[in-house]
């Protein structure tokens, strides 16, 4: 049991961090305030926009509506732990620049790490099915078309580097 | 605000002790989707938060004549259950259709039906697959119907100290006669409240209707089974005519309200177009 005011051990990028945040602290303002990681943005606070997605555990969720200590002794991956470290780009970020996909760059972050999930997942990535995968992302801008392009384009380049995904993911 | 106490206890008993020694403060935290949403507008304000997503209670196992779900199974794990999807398809169905894939990376079952929303998809569904929910305190266990825990919008049967830990859900005898299908209609595709939607499971024998369950939810104070539509189609062979009849009947004895997202006439009519559209897929099926 963890009694108020222990520390809190969470992997986020690939470092672990031991910290004395408070357990009740969003883990959206977690990544933000303590870590300097602005990449995940605060759309709506309440779990509609998916401008704050990032992974845990390799699933996408809504950094707004978790607490710190929920996330606690587990995997966080932002944005800025895409890439190969030295400044390359994730090829989801790739096909994002390639295609387009980017204009004021507020939903970014969150889609592409949306996108990155469905990638590694072992879905066929239909027009359908990425559509419902970035269904929790709201983009003023860009009108989705090219957003759907750059992820199917990721999948249709790359079948084979679809990564083991840790559950069967069966549509009903 | 001031900020809750946190827990995070490795054990169902251990949370309870907590629950039961901070008293009515206190509140568990599954995957956070409504309570960090209500706390935010400041809908609920506890001194503590339980947070009960490292005790256990994530598994879905069939125990031959009953699925025993966890409480917080989130709505992606029940969607990659392959015993959800073959044997429960209308409880697959609407995991399927909470929020969008975030959401359901968080959600869980057990705060679905805690929370007591009339719209809550996953209850629905468990109310037409009439589940038992399975709750227990430091004093023990009790289960009861799913229809007498919830009680009405954001009330539940749960007395203080008590946490939902899992649902038993009975199989069908022959569960590949079992029609199940769960609708929903909202605003839009994704991320929407239901304005109106119905879980149906019936059983067909030899083209004769031996049960027919139907739930229907934002058209009352919580889940409504219309009891006088299950009861026309029973010991019936289906026909056009009789679908229609049941849908109205049903339609008849949904409660909905005005509100700013629809009127209780339009919620009305959805009634029956989803109650028909159950009734008449079972008949062809
Ligand atoms: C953007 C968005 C979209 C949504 N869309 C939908 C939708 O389409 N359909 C739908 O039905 N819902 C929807 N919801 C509501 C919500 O996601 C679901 O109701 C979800 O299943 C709640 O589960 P949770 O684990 O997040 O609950 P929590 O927020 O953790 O808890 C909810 C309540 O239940 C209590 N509780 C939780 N678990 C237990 C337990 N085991 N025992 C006792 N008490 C418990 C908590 O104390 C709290 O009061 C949406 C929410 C958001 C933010
Ligand atoms: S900021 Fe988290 S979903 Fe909008
Ligand atoms: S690019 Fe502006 S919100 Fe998506």
């Amino acid at each position: 049991m963890s009694a108020p005011a222990i520390k809190i051990r969470i992997t986020v990028n690939g470092t672990v961090h031991v910290t004395d945040a408070s357990p009740t602290m969003r883990l959206l303002d977690f990544l933000r305030n303590e870590l300097g990681l602005t990449g995940a943005k605060e759309g709506c606070g309440g779990g509609e926009c998916g401008a704050c997605t990032v992974l845990v555990d390799g699933a996408p969720i809504c950094s707004c509506l978790m607490v710190l200590g929920s996330a606690a002794e587990r995997q966080v991956t932002t944005v800025e732990g895409l890439g190969d470290g030295a400044g390359g780009l994730d090829p989801v970020q790739q096909a994002f620049v390639e295609e387009g996909a980017v204009q004021c760059g507020y939903c970014t972050p969150g889609l592409v790490m949306s996108a990155r999930a469905l990638v590694d997942s072992d879905k066929e990535l239909t027009d359908e099915v990425v559509r419902t995968a970035l269904a929790g992302n709201i983009c003023r801008c860009t009108g989705y078309k090219k957003v759907v392009d750059a992820v199917r384009k990721v999948g249709a380049a790359a079948p084979d580097a679809q990564a083991t995904s840790d559950h069967s993911k069966e549509q009903p | 605000m001031n900020e809750p106490r946190y827990y995070r206890p490795k054990k169902i008993t251990e949370a309870l002790t907590i629950l039961s020694g901070e008293g009515a403060g206190a509140r568990p935290l599954g995957g956070g989707t409504d309570l960090l949403v209500r706390m935010r507008v400041g809908h609920m304000k506890p001194s503590v938060l339980v947070d009960i997503g490292r005790i256990g209670l994530d598994t879905i196992h069939p125990t031959g004549d009953a699925v025993v779900i966890g409480a917080m199974c989130t709505m992606t794990q029940l969607l990659g259950d392959a015993v959800v999807v073959r044997q429960l398809p209308a409880l697959a169905q609407a995991a399927s259709k909470v929020g969008a894939a975030q959401i359901q990376n968080m959600a869980t079952v057990g705060g679905n039906v805690c929370n007591a929303s009339p719209a809550a998809d996953t209850a629905c569904a468990l109310v037409a697959l009439e589940a038992r929910v399975m709750l227990r305190s430091v004093g023990g266990v009790r289960s009861l119907p799913i229809g007498e825990f919830l009680r009405g919008p954001g009330t539940t049967a749960l007395a203080p100290g008590e946490l939902l830990e899992a649902f038993s859900i009975p199989l069908l005898p022959d569960d590949t006669a079992a029609h199940q299908s769960f609708n929903k209609v909202g605003g839009r595709n994704a991320l929407v409240c239901s304005l109106t939607a119905v879980a149906g499971v019936t059983q067909i024998t030899d083209g004769v209707v031996q049960q027919c369950r139907l739930a229907l939810a934002a058209v009352g104070p919580t889940c409504l089974r219309p009891s006088r539509a299950e009861a026309l189609v029973h010991g019936e062979p289906l026909t056009e005519e009789l679908c229609r009849t049941a849908a109205a009947a049903a339609a008849a004895q949904a409660q909905p309200i005005d509100d700013h997202r629809a009127t209780g006439e339009y919620r009305r009519r959805l009634v029956a177009a989803l109650v028909r559209e159950h009734l008449l897929e079972c008949m062809k099926s």
